[in-house]
């Protein structure tokens, strides 16, 4: 699937990027390691603070709970005993969203690849790279990266991130499905999945590539 | 010749579960049994009472209730009505229940936590995409009438009381119920994931208890209402012609079960994975958690809804320890949901 990212678009946080995925629009920063507050602070390891700020007004529980899903997923891929006793701090803002509020598949996606480039320019350890997509079943008929419509007249709706080695989807980091569906459908849907993730994975590397050779300008 | 003599350093199991749950965890898994005493594959045994009397006769806002126990861990979960007007067309198909989950820790009040509102968030969505509740069964039937008479005030309902019934005012607004759940959880000691399936299972248990009441509106609309006067600090009362939805709580038999959409046997069950601890490849894994050990301890979960007619409603998957989440483990654990759907909690 097409997306368009640009990297360091905002000059006080250490990493940020700006992600258009479907026609969802995201800007993510990464502050990090910093000075934890006391009560955040973890002897052995960096702890995680997770802001998601919707496209339109407050954040809700709605927002809450997209967060908790996000440090689930993060805590996880951020080496985080690298960092003992600091904090990486992730905002994640909404520019454009195209969803029910009742659906958070989308966003949910678009905040997951947009952390992932996020992450990489503020040069936070990794185990390894991730990828994720969403997908819905409607009549079963199987529909990748579905817009805000396809997703509320679906059955059933997923989220799948993948962790990434050597170009390869390895194995799933995270997988939120909502709605009605039997197992087949649930197990054939990982399996095109995967081949989903490796090629946005390679959509990744190449704008990876770019920002590089952007930053030595020496080359 | 002196030397440091030190002593080794020996912890309470308590005390070890606290300071060093992954250790604890290690040590039972590797003995065979869990920190709770459970088998790897033993879910905690659940006690419902639903509607229970007491709760609804003494508040006659109460229209359906259930109380869940799980070991120590009680939830109570009551339901409410609101009322809306519909606008324009409403283009969703289902509606949901607006919870508010509180977890009762012995202190006062307070904003609500970030585990209150993951929970609240969490069932509201489910419920949602579960489809479990056509929004036609909360459309609210046809309004009553009502009329003060001698010997008191009388109801009429257009389709109840045809012959009797004199429409006087056309009433034409239509109106939805909304489903308010508040959920208080005593003495907490399961894991978050597992209080998120025994709030599950009290809200699917008290929906399909819940039974609506009808609507009237007083035929003689003469409400007084306090305004304040730009003239005087002195609140005045003044009548106003404003019609007022009334809930008829004094007839029960006029009371009638919600149609809902919800499939025998749709549960929610939870698993942690865990590596082995005498075999490093190998995971293990563990159904409903509970405790300290396995709540800090175990990071990679997942949280499945089934039903009886073996589709799947929910499924919440994180791969975050070092216990990895295989597709076969996956497989199992669906394996497991269904059997539990088919087999019932009790």
């Amino acid at each position: 699937m097409a997306f368009q990212v640009q990297m360091s678009v905002l000059d006080n946080s250490d990493g940020s990027a700006e992600l258009i995925i479907g026609n969802t629009k995201v800007i993510a920063s990464v502050s990090g390691p910093i000075e934890p507050k006391q009560r955040q602070e973890l002897p052995n390891q960096a702890s995680l603070e997770i802001i998601i700020r919707p496209a339109k007004g407050l954040s809700t529980t709605r927002e809450k709970l997209l967060e908790d899903k996000l440090r689930a997923l993060l805590q996880s891929i951020i080496i985080r005993y690298k960092y003992p006793r600091q904090l990486i701090s992730i905002v994640v803002q909404f520019l454009v969203t195209d969803e029910d509020p009742k659906f958070t598949a989308n966003e949910l996606n678009a905040a997951i690849n947009c952390c992932y480039f996020a992450l990489i320019d503020a040069d936070i350890a990794l185990y390894s790279s991730f990828a994720s997509v969403v997908s819905c079943i409607t009549e079963n008929k199987l529909i990748q990266n579905p817009t805000g419509k396809e997703l509320s007249q679906s059955d059933s709706h997923h989220v799948v991130c993948f962790n990434i080695q050597e170009g390869k989807a390895d194995k799933i980091l995270l997988l939120e499905s909502q709605g009605e569906f039997v197992q087949e459908e649930l197990f054939n849907l990982l399996s095109e999945s995967v081949s989903n993730a490796e090629e946005l994975h390679t959509l990744q590397r190449k704008y990876l590539k770019e920002k590089i050779d952007q930053d030595y300008i020496w080359k | 010749m002196s030397s440091a003599d030190l002593k080794q350093v020996s912890f309470p199991p308590d005390v070890l579960a606290r300071i060093a749950p992954d250790v604890s965890l290690e040590r039972h898994l590797s003995l065979g049994i869990r920190p709770n005493l459970r088998n790897f594959t033993e879910f905690n045994s659940i006690d419902i009472k639903s509607n229970n009397q007491q709760l609804q006769e003494n508040y006659n806002n109460i229209f359906a209730s259930s109380i869940v126990k799980s070991g120590p861990t009680t939830i109570i979960n009551t339901l409410t009505l609101g009322v809306v007007e519909n606008y324009g067309q409403d283009k969703d198909k289902y509606g949901t229940v607006y919870p508010v989950v509180e977890i009762l820790r012995g202190r006062m009040g307070g904003a609500p936590t970030d585990e209150e509102m993951i929970l609240g968030q969490d069932l509201y969505e489910t419920i949602y995409h579960s489809k479990l509740i056509p929004n036609e069964s909360l459309q609210v039937k046809p309004i009553g009438l009502g009329i003060k008479e001698e010997d008191g005030e009388t109801i009429y309902y257009p389709d109840l009381q045809e012959a009797d019934y004199i429409p006087q005012s056309e009433h034409e607004k239509s109106y939805s119920f909304v489903i308010l759940s508040s959920i208080k959880v005593y003495s907490k000691h399961t894991s978050t994931n597992s209080l998120f399936d025994l709030c599950y299972l009290s809200c699917v248990d008290a929906l399909q208890k819940l039974k609506l009441p009808r609507l009237y509106i007083m035929d003689s609309i003469q409400t007084k209402v306090s305004v304040k006067s730009k003239k005087s600090t002195t609140r005045g009362l003044i009548s106003t012609n404003k019609a007022e939805l009334n809930i008829d709580t004094a007839n029960k038999q006029h009371y009638y079960s919600i149609e809902l959409n919800i499939k025998e046997g749709s549960i929610s069950s939870n698993y942690g994975i865990v590596k082995s601890p005498d075999n490093n490849d190998e995971s293990i894994l563990l159904t409903d958690l509970q405790g300290q050990e396995e709540e800090s301890a175990i990071l990679s979960r997942m949280s499945i809804i089934t039903n009886k007619t073996g589709s799947i409603n929910r499924i919440s998957l994180i791969n975050g320890g070092d216990g990895d989440i295989s597709l076969e483990l996956l497989r199992d654990a669906i394996e497991i949901s269904k059997r539990r759907s088919k087999e019932g909690v009790m």
